[in-house]
């Protein structure tokens, strides 16, 4: 059963148990777990294509967001986000709970899952070949890897590119997109059917909302691709689109600091990298036309195929 | 070491630092992985491998090229002998 059917009441109780729910992204399973009702509506619409795992299973990362205690709660309610069992951060206001379990969920897999390589990337996918989007936050790879899951490629992540050691495979690590500002009517504008849940003003990011990932590319959640383009992205509303080229050794150089934990990984970070950047055709693209970028990353793929 | 063409790239095992070569750099690091070799060797071993206008300039250049190996650990000295850690 999708998430999207469980009844609003189970969801609920089970998210304020003490085991919470289990959601299998993909290259990791994540427990969630809250004592906030509205939660469990807001997971049924940006988690609507995923079924709920075996909770009694080992998960990767926990993440709890409950209400804090204190006189407070009854002037201005707050939050507390707790990663495994220990709370890193003071409270946060209690009005946008999904961008920030969202958040926990990034920074829990960020430094915990370091059996793998991960890169900041968005990633997708078409044909099995893979195409990396590594940025910075606010250069626009997420709304780019989410207009491409709309056009035809298969989304694995718009946060982590998870590389295996070993074969350099990437991993789809499948959670909801997290479109900013802008970005949100930009997609909705792209593609009216697609599930956009509600908007959350006032984050440190600006408003904030979630796309739903497509229920077929949840279901392949586990086929991982192969390495065949890098293009890192920057949005730039003064152009259209422009593509350079990029030296493998530069590309290189800028996933290794792109990379959350590859220091982590040392030997097997650099021959993860090199196999990725060996296996691909690397570009800088800057754009300011979200269609024609989308465009120009298909017509980029299939050169790379040619060239390989 | 990968092979990116005319620029490579090095793994450091001892910081865990990839470095960025031209192919100058990549070569004297090859040359010193198979043995340590003098200054003076490296200046030979370049000048073979320069254009005639810049061989002049190659003892120099191998004083710099070692300097900056050195600098990024990658290649020690033995006896006085720049030695590259492989």
């Amino acid at each position: 059963m999708h998430i999207a059917d469980v009844a609003a009441a189970r969801l609920r109780d089970e998210l304020a148990s003490r085991r919470g729910i289990a959601i299998d992204c993909g290259a990791a399973r994540v427990r969630m777990r809250s004592d906030l009702p509205a939660l469990a509506d807001l997971l049924r619409i940006v988690y609507r294509g995923y079924q709920l795992a075996d909770a009694d299973r080992a998960c990767d990362v926990a993440v709890t967001l409950r209400r804090a205690r204190g006189l407070r709660r009854w002037i201005r309610p707050q939050v507390e986000l707790v990663v495994d069992a220990a709370r890193e951060l003071e409270p946060f206001p209690a009005d946008t709970p999904l961008p920030l379990l969202e958040w926990g969920l990034n920074f829990a897999l960020a430094t915990r899952l370091t059996c793998y390589l991960l890169l900041h990337s968005g990633v997708v996918e078409r044909h099995g070949r893979a195409v990396l989007l590594p940025a910075m936050p606010g250069a626009g790879k997420s709304t780019l890897a989410a207009a491409l899951s709309l056009r035809g490629f298969r989304l694995l992540s718009d946060e982590f590119g998870v590389v295996r050691p070993g074969d350099a495979r990437l991993l789809p690590l499948l959670r909801p997109v997290a479109l900013k500002n802008e970005s949100i009517d930009v997609i909705a504008r792209l593609a009216p059917d697609a599930v956009i849940g509600p908007r959350f003003p006032k984050t440190y990011k600006g408003t904030v909302a979630h796309l739903a990932p497509a229920t077929e590319h949840v279901r392949e959640r586990h086929t991982p691709a192969e390495p065949a383009l890098v293009a890192f992205p920057r949005f730039d509303p003064g152009c259209g689109v422009e593509i350079e080229p990029l030296s493998r050794a530069r590309a290189f150089a800028r996933l290794a600091v792109n990379a959350f934990n590859y220091e982590v990984l040392g030997p097997d970070g650099f021959d993860a990298l090199g196999r990725i950047v060996s296996a691909s055709a690397c570009y800088q693209l800057r754009y300011g036309d979200l269609a024609r970028a989308v465009q120009a990353i298909g017509q980029l793929l299939d050169e790379a195929a040619v060239g390989h | 070491m990968l092979d990116f063409g005319d620029e490579f790239v090095v793994f450091n095992p001892l910081s865990w630092d990839a470095h960025l070569l031209n192919a100058a750099a990549a070569a004297v690091l090859d040359l010193l992985a198979e043995a340590p070799h003098t200054e003076t060797d490296v200046a030979a071993f370049l000048q073979e491998t320069l254009l005639d206008s810049e061989r002049e300039a190659a003892p120099e250049h191998a004083r710099q090229l070692l300097e900056e190996l050195i600098r990024l650990g990658l290649v020690r000295t033995v006896d006085e002998e720049p030695v590259a850690h492989r």
